[in-house]
């Protein structure tokens, strides 16, 4: 289970965070200054830091060579052009601001993640086992064949599970698709996907929402 | 044209007029006396030769040896005496020429004689070719003799000749020499001028640096200074501008920046709340933070809104009694009022800190606007409760008191964590913090003392602000008593 530390000195805002990566599955722990992180990084192992630029004290600049080989996200309001360079060329793996969509945070850890090799490959859930990376599915031990449309699907899904996706945001993010319209193959891939995995309680349907693969959190 | 062209025509032209002038006068007088001179000899002369005519002639004619013969040979030794000078000489005998015998024609003038028969002298001809003429009875005789005699003047002549030329030559080399002289000079003097010229060009274009250096005390150089001055100004004015454009500039950039922390909050949650799986309990939860968070931003639009409306106004004042203004914000901190009279949140977890000393009398007055004075007051507990908070023995005084010079002073110390001496003199811009994260933690939007600033600006009253990094702070403000 991956775990992540978050540096941020705003309460509301570091604990949004961490809602958002436990929502989908990942394990972290919120800090508020620099002298915390330096304690936790002692007493645990970390698979990433999102690190906020503005603390009291020392900034978050000044903190990444205390991060050992942890790789760092830097998690910030200031958004200049000035700002990004600093922190990539300190040697931060991405940089994210402020305000971002919860999607945006979440595939921005996973990139990351992946990159070095933290991330867990298999998912698994009521019977049914997701190896991404080799994109196979098995269900009670049995391979299930699935189209590549039909797998970009539920990729998408895990990888943001119990965030409501709407149908426009599917097709983007799965097939690549940006236009309007359309959205109707959405309605029959999820309903495949359903069939196919019997997940039909998994998948749920967010009224006026759309889509979200439901896990649940510990 | 242009001024130095304009100035140089005329004083070309009218020196060399006048000196031309005056050149010609001078020649000319000389000329005329010169002539003068000349008649006055030919006279004296033409009196000698009448007497040796008139001697002779008598003689000649007692002896009645006066022939055309005897005249002839007299009057040819008579020429011949006189042949050096080029005399020429006429003879008239009653009104007919007997000498020269030829026929050559006389002027009228060789003849004519005044009414009263004395001697007619003439100078005569063009101008550098004059000759003298004098004409006369021959007195003692029977007939009607004329004696004509006339030279020509030719010392004259040959020495105004040359002089004309000279004189010629000297009035060209001069208009020459003028022409060049007053040139130069013409350039030097005005040579400032046309420096002024461009200069002020330069700083019409808008390069306001140019400064002109030009030396001496007359009036171009005082013009070039009025310049310098004036381009003084404009850049001052310009540079203030700048400063206060930039200031602008900084204020709305950091303005947006403090906006982005309650907005990520309340994006993030409202987000959270349409998209992800929670309990009606968390739900509520969150549905308390986005308007925490509004309200945030709801105060910093206020502030600014305050700071702005400060900005320049007149405000009302009035005197008003202070000991019941003390006990007004002292309920109001007491109360822990949350948002009638711009009392931040903060003061409430920490008004158990807060110790009120009210050394002022039962008549004494403030002058002053007291919604104002109110605000200033509770921003300046609200910082001191902050900067006490995480001190476990942190007090906040206010203490209000009469002072010597009849005006009333405030102030509102606490222990807390001070601030720094670097930093002391920027503390009043708005949104300037020292230390960003413990601020905005805390719920500051950096605008307090701002606020204060201004509102002590439009009292005429003075602030002062004496801290000790880790050992407290102490803000005085002193008001007037009376207008």
């Amino acid at each position: 289970m991956e775990q992540i530390l978050i540096v941020e000195d705003d309460v509301n805002i570091g604990n949004l965070i961490q809602l958002n990566l436990e929502l989908v599955g990942y394990k972290s722990h919120l800090c508020v200054n620099g002298t915390q992180m330096k304690q936790e990084l002692e007493n645990k192992k970390y698979d990433l830091i999102l690190l906020d630029v503005m603390l009291p004290g020392a900034s978050g600049f000044e903190l990444i060579s205390a991060c050992k080989n942890i790789p760092v996200i830097f998690v910030t309001a200031k958004g200049e052009l000035n700002d990004k360079l600093q922190g990539l060329t300190l040697g931060a793996e991405d940089y994210i601001v402020k305000p971002f969509e919860m999607m945006e945070l979440v595939a921005r850890v996973k990139v990351v993640l992946r990159r070095f090799h933290k991330e867990e490959e298999m998912f698994s859930l009521d019977g049914v086992t997701v190896d991404q990376e080799n994109r196979t599915v098995e269900k009670d031990g049995k391979r299930i064949e699935l189209t590549p449309r039909e797998f970009n699907l539920l990729s998408v899904l895990i990888d943001n599970r119990n965030i409501a996706m709407s149908r426009e945001k599917l097709l983007e993010v799965a097939w690549g698709w940006d236009y309007e319209g359309e959205t109707k193959t959405v309605d029959v891939h999820i309903q495949r996907l359903r069939k196919k995995l019997g997940w039909d309680k998994q998948i749920q349907t967010v009224n006026k929402v759309g889509y979200r693969l439901e896990v649940k959190t510990t | 044209m242009k001024v130095w062209q304009k100035i140089y025509l005329v004083a070309f032209i009218i020196s060399v007029v006048f000196v031309n002038l005056g050149i010609y006068a001078v020649f000319h007088l000389t000329y005329q006396k010169s002539i003068k001179t000349e008649e006055t000899s030919g006279q004296t002369s033409y009196h000698m030769l009448e007497q040796i005519v008139e001697n002779n002639f008598s003689a000649l004619e007692s002896r009645q040896n006066l022939n055309e013969d005897t005249i002839n040979e007299l009057m040819q030794m008579y020429e011949k005496e006189y042949s050096k000078q080029s005399f020429e000489l006429l003879l008239w005998k009653n009104g007919k020429k007997i000498y020269p015998e030829n026929e050559s024609k006389a002027d009228k003038e060789d003849y004519i004689l005044t009414e009263d028969d004395i001697i007619a002298t003439q100078i005569y001809g063009k101008r550098w070719n004059k000759s003298f003429r004098a004409v006369g009875k021959v007195k003692g005789l029977e007939d009607d003799y004329r004696l004509c005699m006339k030279y020509p003047l030719k010392g004259l002549n040959d020495t105004w000749k040359k002089l004309h030329k000279i004189y010629l030559m000297i009035s060209i080399a001069m208009m020459a020499v003028m022409a060049v002289l007053l040139n130069l000079f013409l350039h030097i003097f005005l040579r400032p001028l046309e420096y002024l010229d461009k200069q002020a060009n330069e700083i019409r274009e808008g390069n306001y640096q140019s400064r002109v250096d030009i030396k001496g005390k007359d009036e171009i150089a005082g013009l070039g200074e009025s310049l310098n001055t004036m381009a003084e100004k404009i850049q001052q004015n310009i540079e203030e501008l700048q400063n206060e454009n930039e200031k602008k500039e900084e204020l709305i950039e950091n303005l947006a920046h403090e906006m982005k922390s309650p907005l990520t909050s309340i994006y993030g949650y409202a987000e959270f709340l349409q998209k992800a799986p929670i309990t009606e309990d968390k739900a509520q939860e969150f549905y308390q933070i986005i308007m925490d968070e509004s309200k945030r931003l709801q105060d910093m639009a206020y502030a600014l809104m305050d700071l702005a409306e400060l900005r320049g106004h007149k405000i009302d004042m009035e005197e008003f009694r202070v000991k019941s203004f003390v006990d007004k914000q002292r309920h109001i901190v007491d109360k822990k009022y949350v948002e009638s009279d711009g009392a931040p949140d903060s003061i409430r977890a920490k008004d158990r800190k807060v110790t009120w000393v009210d050394k002022t009398g039962e008549n004494d007055n403030i002058y002053g606007n007291s919604q104002l004075i109110s605000i200033l007051t509770l921003n300046l507990i609200s910082n001191a409760s902050r900067a006490v908070q995480e001190r476990e023995d942190g007090t906040v005084k206010v203490e209000i008191e009469k002072i010597e010079n009849g005006n009333i002073k405030l102030s509102i110390s606490d222990n807390g964590i001070g601030i720094p001496k670097e930093k002391l003199n920027r503390i009043t811009e708005p949104f300037y913090r020292v230390d960003k994260g413990r601020s905005r933690s805390q719920g500051g939007n950096g605008l307090g003392l701002a606020l204060c600033k201004r509102i002590v600006e439009l009292h005429n009253a003075k602030m002062n602000i004496i801290s000790r990094e880790g050992e407290g702070t102490t803000v005085e403000v002193e008001f007037w008593r009376i207008k």
